[in-house]
């Protein structure tokens, strides 16, 4: 290090993704992983069925606890000229995004381009009201913390007090639909069980309610989102617009994979 | 009764004002006059290339000869007051946590810090402390906290001049001191306030209107940085002393010049000042600052302050000026003109405008400091800004910062002494400090007359007392001492690297220490061997020369007697038993090797052909004795020998062990085999790579008579052997040479039927006279029979004999020739042409068929049974088809024609019930090493599934518990500011820590033995491998070992790292530990190692581990168990010593607690349920050693034991000295008297036991070593009873359970007739039949007493290509190639039939449901591998699934 050490100095290095994806993702390729190598013990055409089975079951797992932690559920996005911070009049151009999960929503302030005003404009900012946790303090908390105004308006729309009503409806319909899917996650273990039993109809008919529920929880989150018309979110002259976010489209597919799935199996017992 | 009338003041500021507790204290925020202003709008200080470097700030716009007097004449002891007033004040010298750190870039060439030009001279600068509810988002920006508590204001007990003479004491930091006021009431404030504030702005400050108690008194950053600034250009580069009486002394200097005035750069900072022992010096001080005049109030710094600041430790010298400018920046100052514009200040539009005065006469300074800020006067930071201003004066920005902090200071404070509601002065009081001046405070202090100080001591105007010699200038002062650079580290590298290599030491000591236990212990052998050889050589033993054989490296050396006799060497043991032979025939050139060190004991006697004997002795007389007879005995069979001397270890590594022999023999084998037998191209494969040297060396090897023995699993003395052998060795050397066993080979393989009954012929012949006499007939016959197992008597013999004579109408003849002997074996059977007839053991066998039916030896029944053929398939792949020989057909030869086999079948298979299909099903075998490698794979993880799924499962939470911190550190753990100091060795340390918290603790698991065997009962033994155990145990105790040295490799890139991080880093870090009192060096690499809690028991543990894990390797285990056993019980002083590592909670708080709590209690509990269990001591009634390494043990059967056919039990052996159990399976009947085990060899327990129940070599009865028995466990397969037809399966180890099923199904079977079952099919797999030859003998025990043929018993030998041994080589060819004899395998002497290659379940099964249509259900029970069992229970669900006879599958996996 010669005589300059220890002066360090330099950016510190942020963890690229989100940490619970990246769990949920490490945990289910290691257990593909080691079904992989189990595999070539697995012999003639079973092999292929197996691969098939294993993936198609690590995927629905995977997808159902996943989506449950994405933020994804309904998200809009608007670029727009907006004011920026307390005590500056300054006004920057820039990206808002706003996602909203079943425990909380997302907030994203990116600046076009990201340096304006000598500053970094790129923000990530999360508001939960899971169970357990208060979301109007962590709304007093950023408050403190100075973020800028547009993470702050938005956010203030769903703080428990606000007119728009936005915080009862998405916090409700998450818990809900975040109970629906942990039960659908409990399915898919018990089917995965007595799949590996030799009990296969009851794990075609768990494979099913791991769908029903799936699908069950898709309908809490449209129907509590849809009940109450949409509060105005103005940011600058623009206005945002939430719609279905991907975590909803594919927990939808996945829930009709496992109905299909489970329908198919339990007919073919049937006809057996 | 002491009460005062006033509150006491708190010394850290806190609860000054009434509303907000915190205002002004200690740790508070520092609160802005201007919003802040830094780079990201957050946190991160403005710097290059927007603003200037510092250093070049400071040397453009700071510059300037020293001894320009002050304007005002303001006096040294003014300013130095200041400096005390404001560190009173403000301070936050102290760093922030984490470390950052802004550094200086000296300019290259910069003529004080980069002398020799380098270019890369950078002096540390590191950003103080500030309020972590600061600085995270741009309407939050960062903001420091004062180390000092403002709210204590300029009153009370800690006001300015009265806290100077302690500061002598404690901080060593502080300039020089001054004298210390007695007594209160306190001036210091009224001083501060009255008397300095308005000699220093020359400006009064306001009225005191009485406490503002919404007034925040908290400091500015914007005062914090203008004041320190401001004073530094009056700094002075030296200081005058004088006396009362006007004398100006002089200085002496270190190198002891004098000089006359104490230098400014040599004395802060200097503790024990040469100059400065007395009271009266530091009087002399202070009266010296009283008349000398201070540096002019200008933008100009001497070179004292500006380029020999003291620095931290690490440099000693920096440049304040330019350590202010970064300061201002890491508090984010605004500009200049923005300072202005806030403060309400005219604004300045041009450089000139900023100092009107200064650009009239040095216009330069302003013009060079534009062009460092590019012109742009909006970015001039306040700091120097403010600096140029000055002009005798502090400028306007400057003074009205300064004002206001002091008036807020006064106003804002509830314990100022003006305050007349805080109770603490009278009026009177009041009155009295505010008359008080520094000059009364100095007179009384200084015992002074009061005329020898001027009246404001701040100034000194003409006409005062003792004017000063003149304004000090650098010129006749000692220069500064230049910058050092300190390494922390310097000196202790050879420690460290001393320290580290000691560390990787630990296993070599433990290397040594198990080296010398293991010495220790062959010598106590060798004692007791010693011994014993005394005892025998007293007792019997004459003729015989005594020595100790060596059988090589590994082996043990073994006593034996040397008896030389003509041509032959015999070795026997202690009992006069045979142990080895060594021929001694003319041609031979043999070399006799004399060792000529260590007491010239060893012989070693190298005759080819053989394995080489080496001899020891115990004196060099002894050995000679047996050189002189080797000699003779030599020289009498007439060989040639050769003599040489070597050194024992020369010696012994030139002899060829018998190991080396065998390996040798292999090869032969294989080549010859690969020669002769069809498997050449299907099924060896390819032969082994060998190097071509070696498969020259293995076809010039020859075969003595007794590996020929050996090599068939018989024994020397057996006449097939002998006659077998003569006929062989051609040229009759006593050895077969590969050439001859070929030949031989070849002829009882492919040649015609006259040829191999002329080999017959010949091989009997034992006369060599051309004919056969009735007596060598006999003597033929028995040499078969030998071979199986002796069941006629000689003179049934005899009378099979005559008979055999009779028939062939050679009755009258005493000896026949050769074709009357081809005539006979040919008109014995009347079946099958005598071409078609297979060599020796062929046609007898239907010959004493004959005759023993006569004789009325075996039952009828049982000599013609119904024959159950399979048909035979001809494929055209290489698969090696073997059929379920009937009793009475042997093998088609290679000329047969295949059509008019399956004639001659076909005919009998349509008078006979349906076939049983057990056709061995052989994989096509593949030669290419790649695909054969990839086989092996898919067979071990089809078998290993469990197992990777269980070591899966727990290292993925090992190597998660291990990314989750490395995670933590590297990314998330910032505000630790830990992983900037040392990022790999953080993450490498404490990633490892976790997984090794995690294995060390649930390694407990794998040991809790009780618990083991009872869930390897439950369902779970499908998921979890139990039976793996102690594998598994030695597999998590090597990867943490590995993961514990990357620890500590870690913790020593730590322990580098610390020891050359500066105390402020070390005081983020360990809070703690250390303290940066700035003055201390960091703490040394031992330190960490050896004074720490965490260092000091990582180093014992190292320890600990290196002596257990040294002890546990395989080597040393069997060198001494015991050993083993005693050092690994320090695991319950690793387990204590990790706990405490883990206490002191450096770097986190300790977790290995929260690992270690669970499976240490289920481990406490299991060895609780051990200790309670009681044992009973079981007597060994009979030990036997079998063949393949199977130890069968019998022993009593304990009053009241009961227990099922395929029960097992768990024994431990007294003698191992330990309370380890094993489980094995009982291999008796319930019917029998005592209790019988096969335990196979595989491990160190079993090898052990298999050593310990060796017979002893004295003669005394064996007095075995005593049992432990546990049990019985387990289910077995009782329910065999129930089914009218059963099936068992076993595969590998699995077999033993059957072992005593099926002894005791032909028990019941023979004992009550009404047993249920009909039909038992015994199917056993295995990879070659030597690995459970032991089981042949039960198998023959259940044959025997099977007299109703309930058990039909098919073995499956599948890796005979694979595995090669001669053995299962020779049965191959044998049970393809000759006829059994009495219906028996030539070579397993068995009835059953065997196969090569995995079994046909499915087919078996279905041909089972037409050999018995009428059963409904059959059961099937099968124990072995889980991928057989598996696949057996496919075969039955296959099965099941056609609406027919339901096969019930039960199973376990061994
Ligand atoms: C129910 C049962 C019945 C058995 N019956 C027989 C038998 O009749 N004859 C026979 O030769 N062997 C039998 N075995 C296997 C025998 O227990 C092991 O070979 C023996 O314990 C090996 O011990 P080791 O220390 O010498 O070998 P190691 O090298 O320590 O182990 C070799 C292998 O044996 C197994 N093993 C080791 N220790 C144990 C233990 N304490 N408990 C269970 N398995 C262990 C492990 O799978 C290991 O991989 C049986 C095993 C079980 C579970
Ligand atoms: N606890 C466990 O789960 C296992 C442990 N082991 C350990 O390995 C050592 C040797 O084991 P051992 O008992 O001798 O067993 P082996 O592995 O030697 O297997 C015994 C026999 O079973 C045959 N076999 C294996 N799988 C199948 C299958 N799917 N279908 C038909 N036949 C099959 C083998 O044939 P082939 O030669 O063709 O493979 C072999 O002839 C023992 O010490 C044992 O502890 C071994 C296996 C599993
Ligand atoms: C290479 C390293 C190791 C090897 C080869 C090894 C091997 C073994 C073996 C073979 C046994 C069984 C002894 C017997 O029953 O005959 C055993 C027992 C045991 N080992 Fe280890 N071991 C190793 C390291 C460790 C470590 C690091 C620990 C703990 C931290 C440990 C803890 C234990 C315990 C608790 C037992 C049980 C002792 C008892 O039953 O009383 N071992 N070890
Ligand atoms: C020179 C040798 C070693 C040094 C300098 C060292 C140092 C350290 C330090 C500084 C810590 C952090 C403790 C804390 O945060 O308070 C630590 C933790 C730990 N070390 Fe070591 N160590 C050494 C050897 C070992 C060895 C040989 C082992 C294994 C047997 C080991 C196992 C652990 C574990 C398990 C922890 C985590 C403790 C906990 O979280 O409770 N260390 N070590
Ligand atoms: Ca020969
Ligand atoms: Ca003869
Ligand atoms: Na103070
Ligand atoms: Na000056």
């Amino acid at each position: 290090f010669g005589h300059t050490f220890p002066f360090y100095a330099g950016p510190k290095p942020t963890f690229p993704t989100d940490t619970t994806l990246a769990v949920i993702v490490a945990i289910f390729l290691t257990s593909l992983v080691t079904f992989i190598i189990i595999l070539p013990g697995i012999r003639g055409k079973m092999r292929l069925f197996w691969m098939l089975r294993v993936v198609t079951s690590l995927f629905i797992g995977a997808v159902i606890l996943a989506v449950n932690f994405s933020s994804e559920w309904s998200v809009g996005q608007v670029s727009t000229n907006t004011s920026y911070k307390a005590f500056s009049s300054q006004w920057i151009s820039a990206n808002v995004g706003l996602q909203i999960g079943l425990g909380g929503v997302n907030i994203t302030l990116t600046g076009t381009p990201v340096q304006q005003l000598n500053e970094t404009i790129d923000y990530n900012e999360e508001f939960t009201w899971r169970l357990g946790e208060n979301y109007a303090e962590e709304y007093a908390n950023a408050l403190e913390k100075g973020l800028p105004d547009p993470v702050l308006y938005l956010a203030e729309k769903f703080t428990p007090h606000s007119p728009c009503g936005l915080h009862g409806q998405y916090r409700l319909a998450g818990h809900y639909t975040s109970a629906m899917l942990w039960v659908a996650f409990l399915c898919w273990l018990l089917a995965n069980v007595m799949l590996s039993m030799p009990v296969l109809v009851y794990g075609g008919h768990m494979l099913l309610a791991t769908g029903l529920f799936q699908l069950l929880g898709l309908l809490f989150f449209s129907t509590a989102t849809s009940l109450t018309p949409p509060c105005p979110l103005r940011l600058g002259a623009a206005t945002l617009h939430t719609h279905r976010g991907p975590a909803y489209w594919i927990t939808l597919t996945t829930g009709l994979l496992c109905v299909l799935l489970g329908l198919a199996m339990v007919v073919a017992h049937r006809m057996q | 009764q002491n009460s005062i009338s006033w509150e006491v003041q708190r010394f850290d500021g806190w609860y000054n004002n009434l509303m907000e507790h915190r205002w002004g204290s200690k740790g508070s925020r520092l609160q802005r006059l201007v919003p802040a202003s830094y780079a990201d709008g957050v946190y991160q200080p403005l710097g290059e290339p927007h603003l200037p470097n510092p250093r070049a700030l400071s040397n453009t716009a700071m510059r300037g000869p020293a001894g320009l007097a002050s304007l005002q004449n303001r006096t040294v002891l003014g300013v130095f007051f200041g400096y005390h007033v404001l560190s009173d004040l403000v301070s936050v010298e102290k760093s922030g946590c984490p470390a950052e750190f802004l550094n200086i870039h000296i300019p290259p060439g910069d003529p004080v810090f980069d002398r020799d030009q380098s270019g890369d001279v950078v002096l540390p600068f590191q950003r103080s402390r500030w309020d972590p509810e600061t600085g995270q988002s741009p309407s939050n920006p960062r903001d420091l906290v004062s180390a000092a508590g403002g709210g204590v204001g300029l009153a009370g007990p800690e006001a300015a001049a009265e806290r100077i003479p302690s500061r002598r004491t404690h901080d060593s930091r502080g300039p020089s001191p001054l004298p210390d006021p007695p007594g209160r009431p306190t001036p210091g404030s009224n001083i501060a306030m009255y008397e300095w504030l308005p000699s220093f702005l020359r400006k009064m400050p306001p009225e005191y209107a009485g406490y503002r108690p919404f007034l925040d008194p908290s400091i500015s950053p914007e005062f914090l940085a203008a004041s320190e600034q401001f004073f530094s250009t009056m700094v002075p580069p030296g200081v005058y002393m004088r006396n009362a009486s006007c004398h100006f002394q002089g200085v002496i200097n270190r190198n002891s010049s004098v000089s006359r005035a104490l230098r400014v750069c040599n004395s802060y900072w200097s503790r024990e000042h040469p100059n400065l022992q007395r009271a009266e010096d530091v009087d002399a001080l202070l009266l010296g600052m009283a008349s000398q005049i201070a540096e002019r109030e200008d933008h100009v710094v001497v070179e004292d302050v500006r380029d020999f600041w003291p620095g931290p430790l690490k440099f000693s010298r920096t440049d304040h000026l330019a350590s202010c400018l970064l300061r201002g920046r890491d508090l984010g100052l605004p500009s200049y003109t923005k300072a202005r514009a806030t403060l309400g200040l005219p604004p300045v539009t041009r450089w000139q405008d900023i100092n009107p005065a200064l650009s009239r006469s040095d216009g330069t300074v302003l013009e060079a400091t534009a062009a460092l800020y590019n012109q742009d006067l909006s970015r001039l930071e306040l700091l120097p800004g403010g600096l140029l201003e000055s002009h005798g004066d502090p400028g306007p920005l400057f003074s009205t910062i300064i004002l206001d902090q002091f008036v807020r200071l006064r106003d804002g404070d509830r314990y100022w002494f003006e305050n007349s509601k805080n109770g603490l002065f009278s009026e009177r009081e009041i009155a009295e400090i505010r008359n008080t001046s520094l000059r009364d405070v100095l007179v009384a202090v200084t015992k002074v007359d009061s005329g020898a100080l001027q009246p404001s001591v701040f100034f000194w105007h003409a006409g005062d007392p003792c004017p000063q010699p003149g304004q000090l200038s650098t010129e006749g002062l000692p220069a500064c001492a230049p910058p050092i650079m300190r390494d922390y580290f310097e000196g202790s590298g050879f420690g460290f690297g001393v320290t580290i290599g000691t560390l990787c030491c630990f296993p070599l000591v433990s290397l040594l220490s198990a080296w010398i236990v293991a010495q220790l212990r062959r010598r106590n052998l060798k004692r007791l061997q010693g011994q014993d050889r005394q005892s025998i050589m007293c007792e019997k033993l004459m003729g015989g020369i005594k020595a100790m054989e060596w059988q090589g490296r590994k082996e043990p050396c073994r006593p034996v007697l040397v008896h030389l006799q003509p041509g032959q060497i015999h070795m026997v043991d202690g009992r006069l038993s045979v142990l080895r032979t060594v021929q001694l025939r003319p041609p031979q050139q043999v070399n006799l090797i004399l060792s000529s060190n260590h007491g010239r004991r060893a012989l070693l006697l190298k005759i080819p052909k053989e394995y080489d004997l080496v001899l020891l002795f115990d004196l060099e007389e002894e050995r000679q004795v047996m050189v002189e007879s080797l000699r003779g005995a030599l020289k009498e069979s007439g060989l040639n020998f050769q003599e040489w001397e070597l050194r024992e270890q020369e010696l012994m590594r030139a002899a060829v062990t018998r190991e080396q022999r065998s390996h040798l023999l292999e090869t032969f084998f294989r080549h010859l085999f690969s020669q002769v037998l069809d498997i050449d191209q299907a099924d060896a494969g390819a032969l082994p790579l060998d190097s071509s040297q070696k498969v020259q060396e293995a076809l010039t090897c020859e075969l003595s008579r007794a590996e020929f023995a050996e090599s068939l699993g018989l024994k020397p003395q057996d006449m097939f052997v002998q006659s077998m052998f003569s006929l062989a060795d051609k040229d009759g050397n006593g050895y077969l040479s590969f050439r001859e066993f070929l030949d031989i080979l070849v002829v009882f393989m492919k040649g015609s039927p006259e040829e191999k009954s002329r080999l017959m012929f010949r091989m009997y012949d034992f006369d060599g006279n051309g004919l056969i006499s009735k007596d060598e007939f006999i003597r033929m016959l028995r040499s078969f029979i030998e071979i199986s197992n002796n069941c006629l008597t000689k003179t049934q013999l005899a009378e099979v004999v005559e008979s055999m004579f009779r028939e062939s109408g050679f009755q009258d003849k005493q000896e026949l020739t050769w074709e009357d002997f081809h005539f006979m074996l040919r008109d014995h059977d009347s079946e099958l042409r005598f071409t078609q007839l297979c060599v020796k053991g062929v046609e007898v066998p239907e010959v004493i068929k004959d005759l023993c039916r006569r004789a009325s030896y075996i039952s009828q029944e049982k000599l013609c049974p119904s024959p159950r053929v399979s048909a035979r398939r001809p494929r055209k792949d290489a698969d090696i088809e073997v059929e379920l020989t009937p009793r009475r057909l042997q093998y088609p030869n290679d000329t047969d024609p295949p059509q008019e086999i399956r004639r001659r079948f076909g005919k009998k298979v349509t008078s006979f019930q349906p076939l049983l299909f057990t056709e061995a099903h052989r994989e096509k075998f593949q030669r290419s090493r790649r695909h054969q490698t990839v086989q092996q794979f898919k067979r071990f993880v089809e078998n290993y599934r469990r197992h990777i799924g269980c070591l899966a499962v727990f290292y993925a939470i090992a190597g998660g518990l291990f990314l989750e911190r490395a995670y933590y550190y590297a990314f998330a753990a910032h505000h630790k500011g830990i992983t900037d100091t040392t990022r790999v060795g953080i993450i490498l340390s404490r990633g490892t820590a976790a997984s090794i918290s995690f294995m060390f603790s649930y390694i407990l698991l794998t040991m809790c033995r009780n618990l083991i065997t009872f869930l390897r009962e439950t369902f779970l033994n499908r998921y979890v491998p139990f039976d793996a155990a102690v594998d598994f145990h030695r597999l998590i105790a090597s990867t943490a070992i590995v993961l514990t040295v990357l620890h500590s490799a870690g913790h020593v890139v730590n322990v580098y790292l610390f020891s050359i991080s500066p105390l402020s880093v070390l005081s983020c870090l360990f809070p703690g530990l250390f303290h940066d009192n700035g003055s201390e060096f960091p703490q040394q690499y031992y330190w960490w190692f050896f004074q720490t809690v965490p260092g000091l028991t990582g180093v014992m543990l190292l320890l600990i581990l290196a002596i257990m894990y040294i002890f546990a390797s395989r080597h040393f285990r069997r060198c001494s168990f015991r050993g083993f056993w005693l050092t690994h019980h320090l695991y319950i002083l690793l387990y204590v010593l990790l706990i405490i590592h883990g206490s002191f909670a450096l770097i986190q708080l300790p977790r290995f607690h929260i690992f270690f709590l669970v499976p240490a209690l289920i481990y406490v509990g299991d060895k609780l349920v051990s200790l309670s269990r009681k044992k009973v001591e079981i007597s060994v009634v009979k030990a036997e050693l079998l063949p393949s390494g199977v130890t069968h043990l019998e022993f009593q059967r304990p009053q009241g034991f009961e227990y099922k056919s395929g029960q097992w039990v768990r024994i431990a052996c007294l003698a191992l000295g330990t309370t380890e159990y094993h489980p094995f399976t009982l291999t008796s009947a319930p019917h029998e008297e005592t209790l019988s085990l096969h335990i196979r060899a595989v491990g160190p327990w079993t090898t052990r036991l298999r050593e310990i129940y060796s017979p002893p070599t004295d003669d005394s009865c064996a007095k075995y070593p005593k049992l432990y028995l546990d049990g019985p466990f387990g289910e077995g397969h009782q329910e065999w009873h129930k089914f009218e037809v059963s099936v068992l399966v076993g595969g590998g180890i699995g077999v033993t359970p059957f072992a005593s099923i099926l002894k005791d199904l032909v028990f019941k079977s023979s004992v009550s007739c009404q047993v249920f079952c009909k039909k038992i099919y015994f199917i056993w797999v295995t990879r070659t039949q030597r690995q459970f030859e032991w089981l042949a003998d039960i198998i023959r025990e259940v044959e025997e007493n099977d007299r109703q043929d309930l058990v039909s018993v098919h073995i499956y030998i599948t890796q005979l290509a694979e595995k090669f041994d001669l053995r299962t080589t020779m049965l191959y060819i044998c049970e393809r190639h000759f006829q059994k004899v009495l219906n028996r395998s030539l070579f397993t002497g068995l009835r059953s039939v065997t196969h090569f290659g995995r079994p046909p379940f499915e087919a078996f099964f279905n041909s089972l449901q037409k050999v018995h249509p009428q059963v409904r259900k059959i059961g099937v029970f099968s124990c072995g591998p889980p991928g057989m069992t598996k696949n057996v229970e496919k075969a039955c669900q296959l099965i099941n699934r056609q609406d027919r006879t339901h096969f019930s599958h039960h199973y376990e996996n061994f």
